[in-house]
């Protein structure tokens, strides 16, 4: 039940909220802050992977006076979030051998480290929290199909422009030499 | 505020839930999952792309007094335009999610709801998206001209020119507002 909570169309919402371990909240932000961005990120090497991110949480924000009890945090929390098509597993397997997840998660408590799968999906379980509710205006595209429409798009586009005025047995040529 | 790459932004909010509220929070998400007018109340902002919200009963090692709701949201434009939607035209929506928190304040007006967000926002880190400029419009338009565009590549095989030019002609116009 809880694992289709966290699924809507062919898309999977991941969120793992990790303790950061003593005195390694500092190098723990660092080393997020210092990821390449956009193609060069380590997550772009994940091919259906839509949207990710990571960051450091030190406090719960007080919410006023009208919060009867107020929260801290005895150790800062990494957490990272993952919006990706198919299962968890394989995604987990990309992750681990393909993104360097060392990078960001060896500062947390308890991390096992990467190089043995079993240890590193067993971290991530322990440390993830299952959507309640996960929503999409596109559900059941994925990654490689949002990327080959917006291609094809494109070349719609070209072809209208280039097409224009002629009679229709060359459009229907040209059409099909370039689509067919 | 949130993180930004492109044309997109991540919205990531860690709010408390007072506790008499969270069964009901629970249910409503419940609800929610399998009646598809409550998300339809969210998606039918043409503006998001994926949109979580999650429970967090507790944390290791941590001894909270609140259970807390994680709330992540990945849209195209600028955070203010995404709460002016919310707040005039599903405010009760938004009160039924996040009035269970002390110091909400419930919609309309947008400009305390945006002072509270700026406030709960999570900031910085790192972010990543596989279209960073595609919007959600951008997304559905292509989507769905691909799978009409589909049926004219057949009909360019089996029409004789004239007929395909009325269908491709056809098919402009109709896709004209998705190109």
């Amino acid at each position: 039940m809880s694992e289709r909570r966290n699924h809507v169309g062919v898309v999977y919402s991941l969120t793992v909220v990790a303790p950061i371990a003593p005195g390694r909240e500092q190098a723990a932000r660092e080393a997020i802050e210092a990821l390449p961005v956009a193609a060069a990120s380590p997550l772009a090497r994940l091919e259906g992977l839509h949207f990710s991110r990571l960051h450091v949480v030190s406090e719960l924000v007080f919410q006023g006076p009208r919060q009867r009890h107020r929260d801290h945090l005895r150790a800062s929390q990494l957490v990272f979030t993952s919006t990706f098509d198919g299962e968890l597993d394989p995604y987990l397997e990309a992750l681990r051998t393909r993104a360097g997840p060392d990078v960001w998660w060896r500062h947390c408590a308890g991390y096992p480290g990467s190089a043995d799968a079993a240890s590193f999906v067993r971290f991530v379980r322990e440390h993830q929290i299952d959507s309640s509710l996960f929503a999409s205006a596109h559900p059941d595209v994925t990654v490689a199909g949002v990327k080959a429409s917006l291609a094809l798009r494109e070349r719609i586009v070209d072809f209208a422009a280039s097409a224009h005025g002629l009679d229709a047995a060359d459009l229907q040529r040209r059409f099909r030499e370039t689509f067919a | 505020m949130g993180n930004t790459i492109g044309r997109m932004t991540g919205l990531t909010l860690l709010t408390p839930i007072r506790r008499q509220w969270v069964w009901m929070l629970r249910l409503g998400f419940f609800a929610g999952r399998f009646f598809p007018m409550a998300q339809n109340a969210i998606l039918q902002f043409d503006f998001i792309h994926y949109v979580r919200w999650a429970i967090v009963d507790g944390l290791p090692g941590e001894r909270l007094r609140y259970r807390y709701l994680l709330f992540e949201s990945n849209f195209d434009g600028p955070w203010q335009h995404y709460i002016d939607a919310f707040a005039y035209v599903v405010p009760r929506w938004i009160r039924l999610t996040w009035g269970r928190g002390p110091a909400f304040p419930g919609p309309p007006p947008a400009e305390p709801l945006k002072a509270w967000i700026a406030m709960n926002s999570l900031d910085g880190g790192h972010y990543y998206c596989a279209y960073p400029h595609a919007s959600t419009r951008m997304v559905k338009g292509a989507v769905e001209v691909r799978e009409r565009f589909q049926r004219l590549v057949e009909d360019s095989a089996r029409l004789g020119p004239e007929a395909f030019a009325a269908a491709y002609e056809r098919f402009l116009v109709e896709s004209q507002a998705r190109l």
